[in-house]
């Protein structure tokens, strides 16, 4: 019974209307160009704000990047992340546009299954249809690996993938961010990248007890986050925040990986700096930066 | 979550019983390590301070020289502030056991962020602003790079 409630929630916005018809027309159109330099450029830039490959490629193994196999603990099990890459057998080198978007959008499988959470489509979902364009050009040029995907462990029930579809009816809202009318542009691209793309929330956001991020404390750190680490809370509160840290210290952070109190951002933390933030435009950081320091501030010691 | 809690307990008890049982010379001075290196890095953060300011202002003066002379100086030190059986399952440390699985590999990455501030305090001393921008760009990274595969989480 869950698809209709995502044919619901998908048409209510007129706006999401319109802009599917646009996308689907733009769709047509680019599966017979070829990929431009330009656009595979763009697609790096999103590739490495996404983070896909902090999860896709498994270094501890030294393994080729986007073949999957880095496993990812939860306290549901180890997750296995599976092949990118283009090839065709073992990776993604089948997918069209559409299958492609259809991942990072509505969590779903080109076989119609259900995604687990454990990749934040979640939060993907909120990139517009551009930029998942530009993002899969930039994945098709990359070397193909030819290396099977290893099963997830999974405990029982979180194995079963049908439960997934349960969950994302609790816990999932397909789509783009609505436009703001009150912020400008700084935020609102301050806010595609935090929320979207660079999906901060999926480590920096509490989770209840079914792994759906709790909303009233957005950003206001979590005891579990990925691989059983935890994050901080990045909201403007002074004393269990990032209140005292000045802007454009927060961006420099993002920059360079090292907090204003001198510290290192360290571990996943690292990965977030080191594959993405650092190679973000500096326009783009203080974007990040003033959505930030503009989230309400929770008092919140995870 | 309860767990978790058990765990966490059972963590603490062992710990406790560890830091009560009397210990050997040898945990002696692994002790006095621990607190050195500790205070070190906290004296890290200090100068790294400076040359967060200076890197943001691209600033190259006397102090920014200093501050990554004293880093590069500190790094000299820090490798022989890791005795085996220092690490983090004795003691109150966030010092991985990998430090001692490979010890040439983490004495090359002491190796490689001292030079990386010796590039530093060197634009500085050139009075090359953008120079030191890049460099500690490059440094702070050198830091992390060692951090992320040393250094275990925070604890609470
Ligand atoms: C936090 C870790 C994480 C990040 C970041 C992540 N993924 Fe994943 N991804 C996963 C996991 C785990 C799965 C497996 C989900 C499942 O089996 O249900 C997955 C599955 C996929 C799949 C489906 C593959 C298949 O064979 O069905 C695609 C495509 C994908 N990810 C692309 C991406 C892209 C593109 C990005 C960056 C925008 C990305 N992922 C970022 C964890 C991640
Ligand atoms: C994969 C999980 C993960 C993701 C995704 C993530 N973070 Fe973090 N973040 C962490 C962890 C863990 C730390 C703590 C680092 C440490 O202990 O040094 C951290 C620390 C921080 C800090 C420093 C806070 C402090 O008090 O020292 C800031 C700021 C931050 N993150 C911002 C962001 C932003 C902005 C994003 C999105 C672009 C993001 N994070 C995405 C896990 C994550």
């Amino acid at each position: 019974m869950a698809l209709p409630v995502f044919s619901m929630s998908r048409a209510a916005p007129v706006f999401a209307g319109a802009a599917l018809l646009l996308s689907l027309a733009a769709h047509a159109q680019a599966q017979t160009t070829p990929a431009s330099s330009e656009q595979v450029e763009r697609g790096a830039y999103i590739f490495h704000v996404a983070g896909c490959e902090n999860c896709h490629t498994d270094t501890a193994n030294k393994a080729a990047p986007l073949a999957g196999g880095r496993g990812l603990k939860t306290p549901f099990g180890t997750f296995r992340t599976p092949n990118i890459t283009p090839d065709p057998t073992h990776g993604i080198g089948k997918w069209s546009e559409a299958d492609f978007i259809r991942a990072l959008r509505d969590g779903r499988a080109p076989n119609g299954d259900h995604y687990f959470p454990a990749f934040p489509y979640t939060s993907y979902t909120k990139m517009t249809d551009a930029d998942m364009k530009d993002l899969r050009a930039y994945i098709f040029t990359l070397p193909a690996v030819a290396k099977p995907n290893l099963p997830h462990e999974l405990g029982f029930p979180f194995n079963i993938r049908l439960g997934v579809m349960v969950w994302k009816w609790l816990n999932f809202t397909p789509g783009p961010l609505p436009a703001s009318s009150t912020k400008d542009e700084a935020w609102t691209r301050g806010r595609y990248l935090v929320e979207a793309v660079g999906h901060c929330a999926e480590c920096h956001t509490p989770r209840d007890r079914l792994g759906g991020l709790v909303k009233s404390m957005w950003m206001a750190g979590s005891k579990d986050g990925a691989e059983g680490e935890g994050a901080p809370n990045i909201t403007p509160d002074p004393a269990t925040g990032i209140g005292e840290w000045a802007e454009d210290d927060l961006a420099f952070a993002l920059k360079i990986g090292m907090a204003p109190t001198g510290d290192t951002l360290g571990s996943l933390m690292a990965d977030v700096v080191e594959n993405g933030t650092s190679k973000m435009t500096d326009a783009d950081l203080a974007a990040m930066a003033a959505y930030l320091k503009s989230l309400p501030a929770i008092v919140h010691k995870p | 979550m309860s767990f978790r809690l058990t765990l966490a307990a059972v963590a603490m008890t062992a710990l406790a019983g560890i830091c009560l049982s009397p210990l050997a010379a040898s945990a002696q001075s692994a002790e006095d390590a621990v607190k050195a290196r500790i205070a070190l890095m906290d004296g890290f953060d200090e100068h790294a301070k400076v040359l967060l300011a200076s890197s943001k202002a691209g600033t190259a003066d006397a102090a920014t020289a200093k501050a990554a002379e004293e880093i590069s100086a500190g790094l000299k030190k820090l490798i022989g502030l890791f005795p085996a059986g220092s690490g983090s399952d004795k003691f109150k440390s966030r010092a991985k056991p990998e430090i001692w699985a490979d010890f040439a590999k983490f004495e090359g990455y002491a190796k490689d962020t001292d030079a990386a501030f010796v590039a530093v305090a060197a634009a500085a001393k050139a009075g090359d602003g953008a120079g030191v921008t890049a460099a500690f760009t490059k440094a702070a990274a050198s830091c992390n790079v060692c951090h992320r595969e040393y250094r275990g989480p925070r604890q609470q």
